[in-house]
């Protein structure tokens, strides 16, 4: 016991800087903080970021990279420095010397994370403000503690089991880090296969959720792999061990290191490919397979190159020919060159949208569009984003300008080709949710701030008001002026939306709080003209009402009797920082008995977990833009 | 790699991360001021009020005047080094008694949108947030910290409502000492303060806080108090915080008036018997005593406002609710959705159904707006968890 002690301090004296930087990295603030801020003004979140709601954590990476460099100076240290001959020579059991080396990095990892709950609660105790003073809790406290402990102890089993191949014993970690990643997108519910969705808290009221089979999951796992470290460390399979020691030491093993190493980073590279390509939303379209049967014949024009599904030429022939016209008159209207042919795939069969476009390339559904009107509002909508992606040369502040982006190729496209009705509709919509959620420029200019809260489409009724407004202010050049605004050089960089737009519109000519009060004499003008329409859309509350078969049943109450052609969704996501492409949403049906009653039937494989964020709509007529109240939480 | 290379790579990485921020020719954004020909500008201290139409330039001119002359006068009497540019901007669409903050970047200055060409316009609203805004400038957001917070909000209203008898923060004031005594704890805890009682109501007892010292204290004291808490720049961060620390506000506040927390309790009891004796506190009788009750039932928030007498014309209750997390932190007043009702036509229990999820922590106000009172008051609120 007392040599199994020995080892043990000696294993942590080892261990202390690395300890010392953990504890630096976790807790390091406690030293920068009365240097650079007043710091009895920041409240438990302002300190500690982690205990924010959220669907993802980043704070789990700085744990498991803590773990795995702590586990990977246990064994393969003493390997490098040639001491672990000198450790088996000692009159100890190799299990024990395996105990101490373990019960030592989890010393360490425990002495990180004790570190930061202590120097958290203390900064966050010195705030005397009533309401955020409040905000830490021991029984919190220890609660997200244990389960960053938790984590930092799986990630080390799987660390010192990959410790035994050395750093390409992390591949295949990565690797499946990797592939949980794009599960996750495609099979919500197996979020929980993620071990760093333990420490992304999710909280019922005050209380933390502990997830008990994540944990219990993924802490079987661990151990499984504690076992085969240990076999692989200390049992028979050390000896494998060694002779994969003897092979590194020679010529022919470093070459087949070197080419394992280039083999496996190009299959990481290949990989991330996947990640990334597979993550854009234009992927996702040929769920069916209608697209691979698609014969496609190509038209070329003066300023486009069209593929056409050869079975809808017939429905192709009057866009094909109004094709040139519609180019040059956005062209026009944004005082804009020629630029290059566009290649304009009508192919498209995505029941996400309606049209996409990348630089110089629209993708737009003809398949899905029988209205010709339509068709061509979408196909000049699209034709705008190709003119933005040039003028701007893609330096536009994304999250400060989706608004403007999407909103002005509406507007284009409203103009270029007209739809009186269509756009009442739109506008109705646009004042219906400025008004009745009193939202402010400031929500609609940072788009992660919007989808927080909001509906992410408002961007497109909300944009295309304000980009009006703008072109009643400034004139029609307007907004080509302001797309050459965000592409000039010596722009500053990284300002907040507010910021970044003051300074885009100086930059072209304009004054934003001049350009905000023409928006909202406009949002007045329409609230005005449209009055009876908008008091017409219902307000929708609702939730859960239980489970038919394999179904969620959600049920929406609506507070006056909807238009008679209105139809009602729900979308759901996992929460606020779910993509447009992880939002499921379904049409609701209204029940026969009670009109103001309306159930959603969601398929409840596709629920993102147990606890999900709905939003519901009523769109008042049978297509166009839908009416949204605010995200809300709800569970299974 | 031997330790030296390892050495080597470190310092030429940190060495490459140094230069590029000094290289970075990274340009800063001009100073915020408004790009447009219908503008009044003023200097020392710079004042721009953006008034959008011709036919509102002479409503544009008298306030930039007003707000120049405050400005002014709180340099002095508070013995500002520097006042920052101050801008107000015309917006017709919002309540005409509201003020909209806008954040801008740091040396930018002060933005506020108001729509003062409307009718109704509350001008004393507008000069009061501007007052506060900008000593919140000046001591880099200290004076916005909690401790400081009434002190702020009592000088910006003292001042605005300078020689007025009556004026309408002390009609607030006294309405809110129907249902309970104002107190230094109350002034002490803000945060609270603000969300149970609504900005208005929060911003009147500051106000019956600043009269009432004073009134007792003298005004040179009560401006040496205010000099001492709200008109300078911190010390640098943790010196901020020690300073704070030695020198409570309480303390702060007995040594520059005389009057420790219970002396103020009593100084603003006074005050209010003072206000109460007025001939125009009798305008009090038009609003009801009010009660709120506010529960949350399964998906529903159930809401209740009853009045010992018939509420004014006019007269209007909301119900003002909003996702409050798990974490205790001020909810900025358009962060809180609102459900409008008029509260005459209010029949036993209200309920908002389904609009928040179970698990959610809830935010749920309730607050009349009365002609008499002039801006909203919240008369109940409470943080609620949905079943």
């Amino acid at each position: 016991m007392t040599a199994l002690y020995r080892l043990y301090r000696k294993e942590l004296r080892a261990l202390a800087p690395f300890a010392l930087l953990g504890m630096l990295l976790a807790s390091g603030d406690l030293f920068v903080r009365p240097l650079t801020e007043r710091h009895d003004e920041s409240s438990w979140v302002d300190i500690a970021g982690y205990i924010e709601p959220t669907t993802e954590s980043s704070s789990a990476w700085i744990w498991m990279v803590l773990a795995a460099s702590i586990a990977y100076a246990a064994y393969p240290r003493e390997h490098d420095e040639g001491t672990i001959a000198l450790l088996h020579s000692l009159p100890i059991r190799p299990s024990s010397i395996y105990l101490a080396k373990v019960a030592a990095g989890w010393t360490a990892l425990f002495a990180i994370v004790a570190v930061l709950l202590i120097t958290d609660g203390l900064q966050s105790n010195l705030s005397p403000a009533s309401l955020e003073g409040g905000q830490w809790r021991l029984g919190l406290a220890l609660e997200l503690a244990a389960l960053q402990l938790a984590l930092c102890l799986i990630a080390y089993g799987h660390a010192l089991l990959a410790s035994v191949a050395r750093l390409f014993g992390l591949i295949p970690y990565v690797v499946l880090l990797l592939m949980t990643n794009i599960l996750e997108d495609s099979i919500p519910p197996l979020i929980w296969a993620d071990p760093t969705e333990l420490v992304a808290p999710r909280y019922h009221g005050r209380s933390l959720v502990i997830p008990w089979a994540p944990l219990a999951a993924q802490a079987s796992l661990a151990l499984f792999a504690y076992g085969l470290a240990y076999l692989s460390w200390v049992g028979p399979a050390a000896r494998v061990g060694r002779a994969i020691e003897r092979l590194r030491a020679s010529l022919g093993g470093k070459l087949v290191a070197g080419c394992a190493g280039v083999f496996a980073l190009g299959l990481l590279a290949l990989i991330a490919l996947g990640v990334l390509v597979g993550g854009m939303p234009d992927d996702e379209e040929h769920e069916d397979g209608e697209g691979s049967a698609i014969v496609a014949s190509e038209v070329t024009t003066e300023r486009y190159r069209l593929t056409i599904p050869s079975d809808l030429r017939g429905r192709a022939e009057p866009l094909i020919a109004d094709a040139d016209r519609l180019h040059e008159a956005v062209r026009v209207r944004l005082g804009a060159d020629v630029g290059p042919v566009l290649v304009a795939d009508l192919t498209d069969t995505s029941a996400e949208h309606l049209g996409l476009t990348a630089w110089t390339t629209l993708r737009v559904g003809l398949a899905g569009e029988r209205d010709p009107e339509q068709l061509r509002r979408t196909f000049t909508h699209e034709t705008a984003h190709a003119f933005q992606h040039r003028l701007t040369d893609g330096r536009a502040s994304s999250g400060a300008t989706r608004f403007f982006m999407e909103g002005s190729a509406e507007h284009l496209a409203q103009a270029v080709v007209p739809d009186a009705e269509e756009l009442a509709r739109v506008r109705a919509v646009a004042v219906a949710s400025w008004t009745r959620h009193r939202m402010r420029f400031e929500d609609l200019a940072d788009d992660e701030r919007l989808r927080a809260r909001f509906d992410p489409l408002l961007v497109y009724p909300l944009g295309e008001l304000f980009t009006a407004a703008l072109v009643e202010t400034y004139g029609e050049g307007a907004i080509g002026n302001v797309l050459r605004a965000m592409r000039r050089d010596g722009a500053p960089r990284d300002l907040p939306p507010r910021a970044y737009w003051e300074d885009t519109l100086r930059a072209a000519g304009y004054d934003l709080e001049t350009a905000l009060a023409a928006f909202e004499r406009a949002v007045s003008r329409e609230a005005e003209r449209q009055r009876a329409a908008i008091d017409a859309l219902p307000r929708l509350g609702g939730g859960v009402r239980g489970r038919e078969g394999g179904s969620l049943v959600l049920e929406a109450t609506l507070d006056r009797d909807a238009p008679p052609s209105a139809s009602f969704f729900v979308q759901v996501r996992s929460g606020p920082n779910a993509g447009d492409t992880e939002t499921v949403g379904v049409e609701g049906e209204v029940d026969p008995s009670n009109p103001r009653r309306v159930t959603f039937r969601l398929l409840a494989p596709l629920l993102p977990g147990g606890r999900f964020q709905i939003l519901f709509s009523v769109a008042p007529g049978p297509r166009g833009w839908a009416f949204s109240e605010s995200w809300q939480w709800a569970s299974r | 790699m031997s330790a030296r290379e390892k050495a080597i790579v470190g310092v030429v990485l940190i060495g490459a991360m140094i230069a590029s921020e000094v290289f970075d020719t990274k340009k800063d954004k001009d100073p915020f001021t408004f790009d447009h020909e219908a503008v009044v500008r003023l200097d020392d201290p710079r004042v721009e009020v953006l008034y959008l139409e011709p036919r509102h330039r002479p409503r544009a001119e008298a306030l930039g005047a007003v707000v120049q002359a405050d400005l002014r006068g709180v340099r002095e009497a508070l013995a500002l080094e520097r006042v920052p540019a101050v801008h107000v901007a015309l917006r017709e669409a919002i309540d005409p008694r509201a003020v909209e903050p806008v954040e801008l970047e740091e040396n930018d200055g002060v933005l506020v949108r108001a729509s003062f060409a409307s009718e109704g316009f509350d001008r004393d609203a507008l000069r009061a947030a501007l007052i506060e805004r900008v000593l919140e400038e000046v001591t880099d957001d200290r004076a916005a910290f909690e401790p400081y917070a009434w002190v702020r909000a009592g000088f910006a209203q003292a001042w605005v409502h300078a020689g007025e008898a009556m004026p309408a923060p002390a009609l607030r004031a006294l309405h809110v000492a129907r249902a309970e005594r104002p107190r230094f704890l109350a002034l002490s805890r803000w945060q609270r303060t603000e969300e149970r009682l609504g900005p208005a109501g929060a911003e009147s007892l500051a106000y019956a806080a600043a009269t009432a010292i004073e009134a007792r204290a003298g005004r040179a004291r009560w401006l040496a108090f205010a000099r001492a808490t709200i008109a300078r720049e911190p010390p640098p961060a943790a010196l901020a915080v020690i300073d704070l620390r030695m020198r409570p506000i309480a303390a702060r506040l007995e040594r520059e008036t005389g009057l420790d927390p219970a002396a103020l309790d009593a100084a603003m009891h006074e005050q209010l018997a003072r206000w109460r004796a007025s001939e125009r506190a009798r305008l009090l009788d038009r609003v009801p005593r009010v009660r709120a009750s506010i529960a949350m039932e399964e998906r529903s928030i159930v809401w209740r406002v009853t009045g010992d007498r018939p509420f004014e014309p006019g007269a209007s209750c909301s119900l003002l609710h909003a996702a409050a997390g798990p974490f205790d932190r001020p909810l900025r007043p358009e962060a809180l959705f609102r459900e409008e009702r008029v509260c005459a036509e209010l029949a036993g229990e209200e309920a908002l159904v389904g609009r928040h999820g179970p698990g959610e922590r809830v935010l749920v106000a309730v607050e009349l707006d009365s002609p008499t009172l002039g801006a909203p008051v919240r008369i109940a609120s409470a943080r609620l968890e949905v079943p």
